[in-house]
This record gives structure tokens, C-alpha cells and sequence, in this order.
């Protein structure tokens, strides 16, 4: 059905997600072990540390399973990819990292694919082939423009901070200056109708106020 | 009782007043019922205790189905419960059916919320007494069932469902251990020592996850339009629909036809009454237990019609009765709910604790007194509860080609306002710019889980359902003094149990056969 290369795509995301949610494991196990035990019965610590236990062995799962079935796609061609030893068939991995291109990156490594995936979009966007390849640097302007609403909902005020964001999200959707200005526009409008008249809520009138 | 109702037309009006803002609020993208109550709650402050009763009322069945319309046009549920009916409801409006999605859902609801109101009215004592038999074994036990049947009932891979709910369960274990004053996972945050809150989660969860999501995908005319960065027609409206996130092969994106009559009900005659039935005792059932939500009764009920179908590997594609099994146990499960809330004060889920809250507030504490001393509230409690859903039903099948329209808006208007709402909107749950941060956060992590092929929905009842895990677990041992056996000595805990297990070879097995029917 898709090409062994195809397959390989699809596949490695399980190493890399694998990968990081094995580190988190780690990192939470090591965390847990800090709270203290209680006496008799089990105690504060008892959960959190058999969820490590659980995510620690779920991630290995999907990080070996993946890597095996990414190595038996290269070698043997798609022919077999739908074994026995198959124990999670994507039903649907609409989104599941089909960007990754050529390059190549340590399997183990999954610690950084949370930065891999904010930062690294300007390489693996030349190499991007058509498909409904995210593109990292868009998500990236979309994450860090949300951020610095945030930070500036307060000092800047509602009616000053909104339009910023909202111009901002639009140009990510259109090249039409005038559209992007009434989405400012209408957002800003809208939203302070619904929160700031129907519901009373007090939105910081920043230095307008 | 609702005849004394349409007698006074003031306390009509707030009734009115509260399904109409109900249903606004839930079906905005990211604004959930709990957060709709807890908003409008100021608004019934002034008002004599029989008028907030029936407003909330409103409000609180309104809210319930309003979240399924965001649900199914835009794929962002406004409720946790609605996250079922998001995966055939948004999968049948990318097919052009829209409409029929909404209307389907609208009459589920009615069906669902009567049948749940009737069994409140009739079978309450009954059904309490069954709840209040539920020991701390049996509610562990009902708790893992829960949980399994979200990580089996997602529709990516099992093994990433289970570590989806892990993830959500670690989420739960943040804050200050509850039968020990030990903090756990603050870090030093005071923000943190009362756990993760629940509203901003959610909308970092759906709302954010999914802005960041769409922030990813180029405008595409068509599908055989690459990712042309200067496409010139950038604000054509005809370029960048909603829907457009993954178009059929071969096909445009949504189109909503109008919801003809004739189509809806022919997807209703071909549900059969069957599902309707075995969804509305599942949702009913649910509720009626104490600390199981409107969420668990959804995906119980989709999961029991998944299973029992004649095709489960449709399910997902957009098949009717994926919409009304979660909807109708949803709704039916609102009446439920009410009965451990009115009768001994226990609320159902994060809706009903809300619920609870406004009640106290009015000087209505709900237990065994409300039937006594405050009887003269429960008539237009539930005269206000039947009425809500006539309301409900008439309001969505007219408003259908407006809901529907939601998914014809070009993303350049939609998501810079869901991003700006869902950062108002966590800002106004907790009122701190933390809850803000926290729900970019989690919005940042759902986006990479989903994009790694994980679903985001069982991390929600993770986190939801992980407090009551491991509280009924530990008292559980605390009361057999360390035996595990305990929670194997009543036959209701051990079915609960077997079920947990059953339901995912069930899925696995029907999965693999294919053709089992």
C-alpha cells in the first residue's frame, strides 16, 4: 500500500516519542522517590512510583517495538509489516510526524524531540515532499505569540494585547492585510462583548484604563 | 410540576435565559459547562432561590449540549463528555453532514435527558441506595473500568492510549496528597499545592492543542495543491476552510448541506432504537453513581455500541450511531448525576460540583433535608429540567443551519479567536496568569502527543479520574489492613473489574477479525 520508505516515516516518531516519554518516566520516577514514604499502608509515594514503573515500561514498548518494526521495513519491503508481532496497528496516524525526511537522527535520542520539533523546522522544511508536512516554524510563531500574549495580557491591557495576538494568529492563516485586520478586529470586539459585557468579567484595562 | 412552570411566565423567561446562554457558552470552542455555570453563576446571585434553581437548571442542561456542537463542527469539544461524540460527529460534518450531525445530536440529547429525567423522578431512592452500597473497593474497581474503557475506546493504538492515561494520571498526582498533608510535584509553587485545575487543562488539552495544530497546516486549494508559501489567495475564503485539517482522498472539504429532515431521520431509523435504549440506561446508570461524569457515560456508551456493531471498524468514519450512543448516555446521565447531587450532596462530576457550589450559595444544601424542608424547590427543579430539553430540541433543530455555519467560517476569523478566548478564558477560571501559562503548556504537550499519534482525550480522565483511583485504592488497603484481596470480595467489584480487562480484548479481538459479525 505505501511505500517501505513511507513506512519507515510513519514509524520512527515511535522511537523518538518513545524516547522522551521514557526520559519523563525517569525524571518523574526520580521526582517521586523525594516525597516521603508515610508509614503502614501505602503512602503518598506508592502511585506516583508505579507510574513510573508503567509509563517507563509503556514507552520502552513503543520505543523497541517501533525501532524493530523501522528496521524489518527497510530490510524486508512492506511484505510483512502487518505481522503477528504487530501489538499496536495505527489505526490512524493522521499527524504522526510524516515530515520526517532523510535526515537522520539518533534513535535514542528522544530526549530532544520536544526541541527538535519547536526549532528544527527551517531544515526539515527543504526537505518537505508535498505532503501535509507541518510546518515547525509556524507552530513555533503560534506557541511563542500565545506566550507572549500571556505575559503581556496584564501589563498591556485586554484592549491593547488582544488585537496584537489576534493579528498575529491571522497573518499565520491568510496574506490578506485587510482580513487579518478584521480578524483583529471582530476577535477583540467579540470577545470583549461576551467577557467584558454579558458576563462582567474584569478584564485588565492595561494603561487604556 | 413543568405546568406550573409555563404558569408563571417570569420564571419561564429565566429558564429561557438560562438554556439560551447555556448552550452559547458550551458551544463555544473551549468554554466547557463547568466553566458556563461558573461564569453565569453571578447572574442568578440576585434572584429569589426558586428562580436561580430553575435558571441554573437551565444553564446546566443547556451548557451539556452546547458542548457537543463545537464538538462536532470545529473538533473542540466544549465538555469533556462531548469528546466522544467529536470523533464520528466531526468526521460525518467533514463529510458535508454537518447538519445532520447536530441534529442527530440535538435529538439524542432529548431522548437521553428525558429518559435520565424520568428515571431521576421515578427511580431515585432506588438508585441512590445502589450507589451508596458502593464501598471504596467497588468504587476503585468502577474508577479502573473507567479508565480502561478510555484508553481502549481511543482510536489510536491501545498501548498509546494506556500511556495516555498514565500521562494524565501523573497530572493528578500534583498538588497536596489527600489522605496525607505531604506536597507532591510542586516544585515550590503555592499555585500548584491544590493540584492541577481542571478548566485550564481542558482548554490547553482541545482548544490550544488544536490552534497550534492548524497553526502547522498550510492553506491548501485542494488536495492536489502543494504547500506553496506564497499562496496568493491566502485570505480566500474558499482556500482555507476549518475542516481542512486532513480532506478526504479525492475530495473537497466540508460542504454542509442542509439538514433535510428526511436525512436525519432516516439516520435516526437506521440507529434503531436499540442504541438509544442500551445508551440511555448506560448514561443513567453512570450518573447515578457517585463521581462518575457525564464523560465516563459518553464513552461507555460508544464503546458498548462499538462493540455490539455490526461494523465497529466503521466507527470513527462518521457512522450515526457515533454520535447518538455518547450523546444520548451523555445527556441521560445529566439526570443521573442529579440524583447522588440532590439526594446525599455528592455532585457527579466537575458540572455538578459547580452545580453544587451554586446551590449552596442560594441556601439550598443538597441531602436528605432538600426533600424535606426545601421539597417546594425540587418541582421546579425538575419541571425546569424536562422543560430544558423540549427547549433544547426545539432551539437545535432550528438552529441547525446556524451551529452548522460554524464550520464554513474562514480559520483567519476562527482561530485567532479561539486562541484569544481560551486565554481569556483559563486567565478567568482561576483568575491568575498561572492557569494561563499552564494551559499553553498543556497545549503545547497535547499538540506533540497528538502529532506522535497519541490520543489527548484519556490524558482529560486521567487527570479527572485520578484523585478518586487512588484515594478509594488506598482506603481500600488502609480498611483490609493491607489485603490485597479486598478489592476481590464483593461480586460487584470483581465484575467491575473483569470488565476492565474484558473491554480491551474485546476491541482487540473485534479489531483483528474485522468481520466478526
Amino acid at each position: 500500500m505505501s511505500a517501505p520508505e513511507g513506512r519507515e516515516r510513519l514509524r520512527r516518531p515511535d522511537v523518538r516519542s518513545g524516547g522522551f516519554l521514557l526520559v519523563v518516566a525517569i525524571a518523574y520516577g526520580a521526582s517521586a522517590l523525594g516525597i516521603p514514604a508515610g508509614e503502614g499502608e501505602p503512602g503518598p509515594r506508592a502511585l506516583p512510583l508505579a507510574l513510573a514503573v508503567l509509563l517507563a515500561g509503556l514507552s520502552t514498548w513503543i520505543l523497541v517495538v517501533g525501532a524493530r518494526e523501522a528496521s524489518a521495513a527497510s530490510r524486508e519491503g512492506e511484505g510483512e509489516g502487518e505481522g503477528e508481532g504487530v501489538p499496536s496497528p495505527k489505526r490512524r496516524p493522521e499527524c504522526a510526524g510524516a515530515s520526517e525526511s532523510g535526515t537522520t537522527r539518533g534513535p535514542s535520542r528522544g530526549g530532544d524531540s520536544e526541541a527538535a520539533d519547536e526549532g528544527g523546522g527551517g531544515r526539515r522544511r527543504m526537505h518537505a515532499d508535498g505532503g501535509p508536512a507541518p510546518r515547525d516554524e509556524r507552530v513555533a510563531l503560534a506557541v511563542l505569540s500565545t506566550v507572549a500574549y500571556a505575559a503581556l495580557f496584564q501589563p498591556l491591557g485586554f484592549l491593547l494585547a488582544t488585537p496584537l495576538y489576534a493579528g498575529t494568529l491571522a497573518s499565520l492563516f491568510s496574506r490578506d492585510r485587510r482580513g487579518i485586520a478584521a480578524a483583529a478586529l471582530t476577535t477583540t470586539a467579540a470577545l470583549y462583548l461576551f467577557f467584558g459585557v454579558v458576563l462582567g468579567v474584569r478584564l485588565p484595562p492595561g494603561p487604556l484604563g | 410540576m413543568p405546568l406550573e412552570l409555563l404558569a408563571d411566565p417570569a420564571l419561564l423567561a429565566y429558564l429561557v435565559g438560562g438554556v439560551v446562554l447555556g448552550i452559547a457558552v458550551g458551544a463555544v470552542p473551549g468554554l466547557t459547562a463547568t466553566l458556563a455555570i461558573a461564569l453565569l453563576l453571578p447572574l442568578t446571585f440576585g434572584l429569589s432561590a426558586e428562580r436561580a434553581v430553575v435558571m441554573m437548571t437551565g444553564i446546566f442542561t443547556g451548557g451539556i449540549y452546547g458542548g457537543s456542537v463545537a464538538a462536532i463542527t470545529l473538533r473542540i469539544p466544549g465538555a469533556p463528555a462531548s469528546a466522544m461524540t467529536m470523533l464520528d460527529g466531526h468526521a460525518m460534518a467533514r463529510r458535508g453532514r454537518a447538519g445532520s450531525a447536530i441534529a442527530l445530536a440535538t435529538f439524542s440529547s432529548f431522548v437521553g435527558g428525558i429518559v435520565g429525567g424520568l428515571v431521576l423522578v421515578l427511580f431515585a431512592p432506588q438508585l441512590a441506595r445502589v450507589a451508596l452500597d458502593f464501598q471504596s473497593p467497588e468504587m476503585f474497581a468502577l474508577v479502573v473500568l473507567a479508565l480502561s474503557a478510555v484508553a481502549t475506546v481511543s482510536p489510536e493504538s491501545l498501548v498509546k492510549g494506556v500511556t495516555a492515561t498514565v500521562l494524565g494520571l501523573m497530572l493528578a498526582t500534583v498538588g497536596i496528597d489527600q489522605l496525607v498533608p505531604v506536597p507532591r510535584f510542586t516544585f515550590g509553587s503555592v499555585s500548584l499545592l491544590v493540584g492541577v485545575p481542571l478548566i485550564p487543562v481542558v482548554i490547553g488539552l482541545f482548544a490550544i492543542s488544536e490552534l497550534f495544530h492548524q497553526s502547522g497546516e498550510e492553506s491548501r486549494g485542494g488536495p492536489e495543491a502543494g504547500p506553496v508559501d506564497g499562496e496568493a489567495a491566502g485570505g480566500g475564503a474558499e482556500a482555507a476552510w476549518v475542516g481542512t485539517e486532513a480532506p478526504p482522498i479525492g475530495t473537497e472539504g466540508p460542504r454542509i448541506g442542509p439538514a433535510s429532515p428526511g436525512s436525519w431521520l432516516a439516520d435516526v431509523r437506521a440507529v434503531g432504537w436499540a442504541v438509544f435504549a442500551k445508551s440511555s440506561i448506560i448514561g443513567t446508570l453512570v450518573g447515578a453513581l457517585p463521581g462518575a461524569g457525564a464523560a465516563m457515560a459518553a464513552f461507555l456508551a460508544y464503546s458498548e455500541a462499538k462493540r455490539s456493531a455490526p461494523e465497529p471498524e466503521r466507527f470513527g468514519t462518521g457512522v450515526p450511531e457515533g454520535v447518538v450512543a455518547p450523546e444520548t448516555a451523555n445527556n441521560a446521565m445529566t439526570g443521573g448525576a442529579l440524583i447522588p447531587l440532590l439526594a446525599f450532596g455528592i455532585p457527579g462530576d466537575a458540572v455538578t460540583a459547580v452545580m453544587l457550589g451554586g446551590l449552596v450559595i442560594h441556601g439550598i444544601t443538597p441531602g436528605p433535608q432538600l426533600f424535606g424542608e426545601s421539597a417546594h424547590l425540587l418541582g421546579p427543579l425538575y419541571g425546569a429540567y424536562f422543560l430544558s430539553y423540549a427547549l433544547i430540541l426545539l432551539l437545535g433543530l432550528l438552529l441547525v443551519p446556524l451551529f452548522s455555519g460554524i464550520t464554513r467560517l474562514p480559520r483567519v476569523v476562527v482561530f485567532p479567536a479561539i486562541g484569544a478566548l481560551a486565554i481569556v478564558a483559563a486567565y478567568t477560571s482561576e483568575g491568575t496568569a498561572f492557569a494561563a501559562y499552564l494551559t499553553i503548556a498543556v497545549g503545547l504537550g497535547a499538540y506533540l502527543l497528538r502529532r506522535f499519534g497519541y490520543p489527548v482525550i484519556p490524558v482529560l480522565l486521567g487527570l479527572i479520574l485520578g484523585p478518586m483511583l487512588e484515594a478509594n485504592f488506598r482506603r481500600s488497603l488502609i480498611l483490609s489492613q493491607g489485603d490485597p484481596t479486598v478489592f476481590l470480595r464483593s461480586p460487584v467489584s470483581v465484575a467491575l473489574l473483569l470488565a476492565a480487562v474484558a473491554l480491551p480484548l474485546w476491541t482487540l479481538g473485534g479489531g483483528r477479525g474485522g468481520a466478526r459479525g
